[in-house]
């Protein structure tokens, strides 16, 4: 046989394969998908879990997120919950974005059709396009970026917040108390260079314009979300005319705890507040880089110091076997979301399981979880709690934290 | 005139990790790419001692370019002296292990030390007014360090045997073999010392930017910017090449757009690269 007839034998022979094996994950999909059958006389969920659980991913909120899960399939089924859940698996998307593809891509093959998780908005951007495919169903807890639901999402809900209401009922409130009570009238923003930060910023300068007083100046800096030092974006905005009194920092990747220190550096920090965008103060490194300048420092978070005290909040911690945090509660709620809705529609077939959620309403670890359908805030939850709060003093905790501002 | 000084602080340092480079490039004329990573090592090297020992920070930051050093002279003594016995040239060797001892390094870093920021104290804590701008006297500190290492490695290059040896490999490695200079040994050296170059810059910016097991990455890129800049291989090419890329950068936030500040350095580097393709000062490569 010549050589050339022998590598078209062997072409033709791989292409057949390969076509075979994608035919059989096509079809492994879609019936995952649609027509779950239910086990017994009640429905079962197929879920599964994709976070970030190493380096260079936000592992620790991944961590925190799968445990919560685990907890919540764990009580789920040892309760009489009218819902099954099966938990097809937990993967680790390691922060990339083609990992976390990949893995739900393999997790649908497996006959997955819910899943909880991602932490970032740009790895939930990644795997949007496989959800809306597969007509799976993806609670967000973490991702906050205003794109992330909406009707061209119909399987895609949120339990966390988003950039627009971060801004429209957490931040804004706060600015302006601050004008109205202290007179400020100079804002700074330093907003790294990411989907969360690009999209908070604009959430926040369009509701600066329209709800702080006339006149308030804005000056925003934008800086590479790898990068480390900040000092040339804060020198930019400490050479602002007016100065900044008040500067936000929204930040989610390296920088989020270095600009504390360099802001004092370049001298704008004491004179000017610094606003952490939402409770990274209460994660980690935060006291190892950002040391006693950390202390004054005002943050958004979603629960007050003395946490959340629902009854779910409760049955959470039991489960846990520990007091959790905000990340981990919007994780066990997006699971528990899932279930009361299948429970409540008896099935988990794709049209009556989000006509469920859609209807929903139930006391979760958070607070009342039920979903928006208008155009604006679809699928999104309303009335999330925010609160500013500080800390006193160095190497501080959350519950030692003191509460500054309800924003309701 | 602050982006000017604010520039011109971190340019140093750009500076002194792009020298590491020039410096291999010119003695082995091939990359290292853990360079980051001995950055990232320099920088846990000064957090390590400084808290085991509490030392002050102005000596325990000495043990980043000779943890840097030593684990250069290991990795090349061990995964890079025995040549390949294959039609790989020697060069893409050292580029495919180098490769490979960063993402040892880093993972090693990441199981050792987790994923989270560390920071040592401030070598010194003072602030520094210059101008109108209070500047922390660490950025003072790096800057300095970044001009001292440059003028070390010059007397070594001038003055010392290695350094003689090290210029002629540059020059000519046949010839500099043949009349009895040992080309491992000369090439160890220089790796080794590129190293602690590298540990220098990353134990002197640990009180500025933390360390974490990836902080290697974004200084390894702009020293590869810095490097093509200056010219492969020119040391001045090196120093040069940090301070502009510091000052257009910080320039450019303040005064064009902080939207763009990821780019800066890559236009100028074009730029360059336009009007002179070989880089602003190769010609110092030969005669150093």
């Amino acid at each position: 046989m010549s050589s050339t007839r022998q590598n078209r034998l062997w072409s033709a022979a791989t292409i057949l394969v390969v076509a075979a094996l994608v035919a059989g994950c096509g079809e492994s999909a879609g019936d995952g998908a649609t027509t779950v059958p239910a086990e017994g006389d009640q429905p079962e969920l197929k879920l599964a879990v994709v976070t970030s659980l190493s380096e260079p991913g936000v592992f620790e909120l991944g961590t925190e997120q799968a445990d919560a899960v685990q907890a919540c399939v764990d009580w789920n089924n040892a309760n009489d919950t009218g819902v099954t859940i099966d938990l097809v698996g937990i993967e680790d998307d390691r922060g990339d974005p083609a990992v976390a593809r990949a893995a739900v891509n393999r997790l649908i093959g497996e006959g997955a059709h819910a899943f909880v998780g991602d932490i970032t908005s740009a790895l939930s951007e990644a795997v949007l396009p496989l959800i809306d495919e597969n007509e799976a169903f993806f609670v967000l807890g973490t991702s906050w970026a205003d794109e992330l639901t909406g009707p061209d999402h119909p399987t895609v809900f949120r339990v966390g917040v988003a950039n627009s209401s971060l801004a429209t009922d957490g931040v804004l409130p706060y600015l302006t108390d601050l004008a109205e009570s202290e007179g400020v009238s100079s804002i700074g923003i330093l907003a790294e260079d990411s989907s969360f930060g690009r999209g908070l910023l604009t959430a926040l300068e369009q509701g600066i314009e329209e709800r702080l007083p006339e006149g308030t100046a804005v000056h925003s800096e934008i800086y590479p979300a790898n990068s480390t030092d900040v000092t040339p974006q804060l020198l930019a905005l400490g050479g602002a005319s007016p100065t900044p009194e008040v500067v936000a920092i929204l930040a989610a990747s390296a920088a989020r705890n270095l600009a504390i220190p360099q802001a004092f550096e370049v001298g704008l920090a004491p004179d000017a507040e610094l606003l952490a965008s939402w409770d990274w103060p209460t994660y980690g490194d935060f006291w190892e880089v950002a040391g006693d300048r950390g202390v004054g420092v005002r943050f958004v978070a979603f629960e007050t110091p003395e946490r959340s005290a629902t009854a779910e909040a409760a049955v959470m911690t039991e489960a846990l076997g520990e007091e959790s945090s905000i990340w981990a509660k919007w994780a066990w709620d997006a699971c528990r979301t899932l279930a009361e809705a299948a429970a409540d529609a008896g099935t988990v077939e794709r049209e009556a399981l989000q006509a469920a959620i859609e209807e929903l309403s139930f006391e979760g670890a958070t607070g009342l979880i039920d979903f928006a359908t208008e155009d604006d805030r679809y699928h999104d939850r309303s009335g999330i709690p925010m609160y500013i709060v500080s800390f006193g003093e160095e190497n501080a905790a959350f519950a030692d934290a003191e509460l500054v501002y309800s924003a309701g | 005139m602050q982006a000017v000084v604010v520039g011109l602080l971190m340019g140093a340092v750009y500076g002194l990790m792009a020298l590491g480079l020039a410096l291999l490039f010119g003695v082995m004329r091939t990359i290292n790419f853990a360079h980051g990573a001995m950055f990232t090592l320099g920088g846990y090297a000064f957090v390590v001692v400084s808290e085991a020992t509490g030392v002050p920070s102005a000596l325990a930051v000495l043990a980043a370019p000779v943890a840097a050093f030593a684990v250069g002279w290991l990795v090349h003594a061990s995964l890079l002296s025995p040549r390949p016995d294959s039609n790989v040239r020697y060069t893409d060797y050292v580029l495919i292990v180098t490769f490979a001892v960063t993402i040892v390094m880093v993972n090693g870093a990441t199981i050792v030390f987790g994923p989270q920021f560390r920071r040592p104290p401030s070598i010194s804590p003072e602030t520094v007014q210059v101008l109108d701008l209070a500047l922390g006297a660490d950025r003072f500190v790096a800057a300095a360090t970044a001009v001292l290492a440059a003028a070390a490695l010059w007397v070594v290059l001038r003055y010392t045997f290695t350094g003689r040896a090290w210029r002629a490999m540059a020059q000519n490695p046949i010839g500099a073999t043949v009349v009895g200079i040992d080309e491992k040994r000369a090439h160890r050296s220089a790796f080794a010392t590129a190293c602690g170059l590298a540990g220098v810059a990353g134990g002197v910016l640990a009180p500025l930017t933390s360390v974490f097991p990836n902080s290697g990455v974004t200084p390894l890129l702009i020293s590869f910017v810095v490097l093509v800049i200056g010219g492969l291989g020119s040391m001045a090419g090196a120093l040069l090449g940090g301070l502009l890329v510091g000052v257009v950068t910080s320039l450019g936030v303040v005064y064009v757009s902080s939207a763009y500040s990821d780019i800066y350095a890559y236009v100028l580097m074009l730029a360059v690269l336009l009007i002179r393709p070989a880089g602003l000062l190769t010609r110092a490569t030969r005669t150093y």
